[in-house]
């Protein structure tokens, strides 16, 4: 009886859900792009940060002078 | 009365998406004056590529290619269909082909419908009137802006022609131990410290770099239209345009979507290919001049090909992704797979046609690439007035620098200014159109998608006015921080969310405090107390005086050494 159903449902071809389902789709452009980032910042910073610029570098040595140097023309005080 | 499995066919030359199929035989055949049915045929220009290769698939899709150059992705029912629609073949005719390839019966009213409502709304098919009608392609998500062809497709394939070469198997595999090879010599044994120095003592070269930059974008497009050609696909234009803030060069190389998937990776992978080749050219001059400058060129193309592999945008790690799954448009199924994970839904077509393995990988890069967009433009948007004044101020500064040094007669300085003053105002242009741009395609979607439904369309627009008032919050002062980005600003991730938090405070706030009302809890405090401290709209309102010009962070570097 199924099966007798089933033959005649062929024979009408596709329902409608299935003809619904059927859908194309309109695929995007494929622009391969190479941006033009100029930031020639990048690289140095990574560099600064990996600290590959320690050793020798003049263009970074930003070293802190914390030490006071009193001076004075009196002579110094008899102990 | 209406017959089952006949089908009104849509409204011409619209998709149909999604809608119900209504039953009406009066309107289902496509005939002319005589009352004959005309038999279907392509639509001009229309090329049947074939099935897509090495797809993510259950059922592998079909590619067909419309005479404007739009690449269509169609399910097998539809593009044997189209493939028997000869102009000849009536529906009858067609029906009876297409059911002996498709391995079951088709038939003529359903082939008609197909035609009528799949295939003539997106002009695979030519009207009922034999026409060919021009169709409006889709602006996809994230593409690029402002595009103009620079270079013909004729003059792309002769440049192509030139490249081949460099994709012989040998050749790459050369290159590939080469590329190793300096990579390793690089880092482990030359090291880059005298480059950047030579660099920063010697401003000319800035100059000299912002050169090899472009070149090397330049021959990275090479590298991708090559690698289309030696496939066998035809590459298009090539082109610059504006790229979310970043200026870009295109190649149009949509006919690789015919390739297999080695041929698409190979398309993929050729700019970065090219950046290497660039990179061994240069350690060869290098060794015959010893230059140390050009130890930062390679430094510079390394870092330029590690953004390539960015992922979440159009970029070349996009594609990859893309070819690997074998999904051609994976941005289309952001949604699609959102909703699918939300409890009790179903899985939508686009998500449950894919192989299961392919699906996980999709929702994991939807899943990271939603997250990314959506903090990335989120905190774009709440922090713009930052941006924007720190760009001014930038731009004020990078002009007055400039004005002095060409006044000094100092050109290369004055032509490095020149560029980054170029440099500067693109970002803020491609922002300026970002923003335009997500707010134009919101309200038009929203007045679209709501057509007769005023219920949907007036919450719609009640959460568009809602997001725009916590913007217009964010952007007038006092609450907005027309500041710019000070030296010690770090930038991280909790301190976005601090300040976000401070900008929507008085609106957070009150809610807060109303819903633990609700419950009968505590007040729920306006905003973190340390957010309020930290970051207070009056000492943001104006500049600290370490924020001066002088100081203010540019997107690229000065050089102020003299030579």
């Amino acid at each position: 009886m199924t099966d007798k159903r089933k033959d005649v449902k062929a024979s009408e071809g596709l329902s409608n859900e299935e003809l619904e389902g059927q859908q194309g789709e309109q695929l995007p452009d494929r622009e391969q792009m190479s941006l033009i980032n100029a930031n020639l910042a990048v690289p140095v910073n990574a560099a600064v940060a990996a600290n590959v610029l320690s050793d020798g570098s003049i263009a970074y040595a930003d070293a802190q002078q914390a030490n006071q140097i009193s001076q004075s023309n009196l002579p110094p005080m008899p102990e | 009365m209406p017959r089952k499995g006949v089908v009104e066919p849509a409204a011409p030359f619209a998709f149909s998406g999604g809608k119900k199929l209504k039953s009406d035989p009066e309107a289902t055949d496509a005939t002319g004056a005589t009352g004959r049915a005309v038999p279907p045929r392509l639509a001009e220009g229309m090329e049947l590529i074939g099935e897509y290769q090495g797809s993510g698939f259950k059922n592998p899709p079909y590619l067909a290619r419309r005479g404007d150059g739009q690449v269509l992705q169609l399910p097998r029912l539809l593009y044997l269909v189209a493939a028997k629609a000869d102009g000849r073949r009536d529906y009858d005719e067609i029906a009876r082909a297409v059911s002996d390839d498709f391995g079951r019966r088709v038939s003529a009213d359903n082939v008609r419908v197909l035609a009528d409502s799949k295939l003539r709304p997106i002009g695979v098919l030519a009207a009922a009137d034999g026409s060919s009608p021009k169709l409006q392609r889709p602006n996809p998500l994230l593409s690029l802006n402002f595009r103009a062809a620079v270079v013909p497709p004729g003059l792309v394939n002769a440049i192509t022609t030139i490249f081949r070469p460099f994709f012989w198997p040998l050749v790459v595999a050369a290159a590939l131990v080469g590329f190793v090879a300096l990579d390793g010599w690089l880092f482990f044994v030359h090291g880059i410290s005298q480059g950047i120095r030579t660099l920063l003592n010697q401003p000319l070269f800035f100059l000299v770099l912002f050169g090899v930059v472009v070149v090397s974008a330049a021959l990275h497009e090479c590298g991708h239209a090559t690698g289309c050609r030696y496939g066998g696909a035809r590459p298009g234009v090539m082109g610059v345009g504006l790229y979310l803030v970043w200026p870009a060069f295109y190649t149009d190389v949509t006919d690789a979507y015919r390739l297999g998937k080695a041929g698409r990776l190979r398309t993929d992978l050729g700019g970065v290919y090219f950046n290497a080749l660039i990179m061994l050219a240069t350690l060869g001059i290098y060794q015959l001049t010893h230059l140390e400058v050009l130890i930062f060129v390679i430094l510079l193309l390394q870092f330029e090909m590690l953004h390539q592999f960015l992922p979440f945008l159009r970029l070349d790690g996009y594609y990859v992704i893309a070819d690997l799954t074998g999904v051609p448009d994976i941005f289309a199924r952001i949604k699609p797979v959102l909703v699918s994970l939300l409890p009790g839904r179903q899985a939508a077509r686009q998500v449950a046609e894919l192989k299961p393995w392919v699906r996980v990988v999709v929702t994991l890069w939807v899943f990271f690439t939603a997250t990314f967009l959506l903090y990335a433009y989120g905190m774009m948007l709440l922090h713009l007035p930052a941006i924007a004044s720190t760009a001014v101020l930038s731009l004020l500064a990078l002009l007055g620098r400039t004005a002095a040094a060409l006044q000094q007669g100092q050109i290369a300085t004055g032509a490095v200014g020149s560029i980054q003053v170029l440099l500067l105002s693109l970002p803020t242009i491609g922002l300026a159109f970002i923003v335009f741009g997500v707010i134009h395609r919101l309200v038009r979607l929203a007045w679209t998608r709501t057509r007769g439904q005023p219920f949907r369309r007036a919450t719609s627009f009640a959460v568009m006015a809602a997001a725009a008032s916590l913007l217009a919050l964010a952007w007038i002062p006092p609450q907005a921080q027309y500041r710019p980005i000070r030296p010690g600003d770090r930038g991280t991730v909790p301190e976005s969310f601090t300040n976000a938090s401070t900008v929507l405070a008085p609106v957070v706030g009150p809610i807060g405090t109303g819903l633990a009302r609700i419950v009968g809890g505590p007040a729920a405090s306006p905003a973190p107390s340390s957010a309020a401290t930290t970051a207070s709209p009056s000492s943001a309102a104006s500049p600290s005086p370490e924020a001066s010009p002088s100081e203010t962070a540019t997107p690229t570097p000065t050089p102020t050494t003299s030579p």
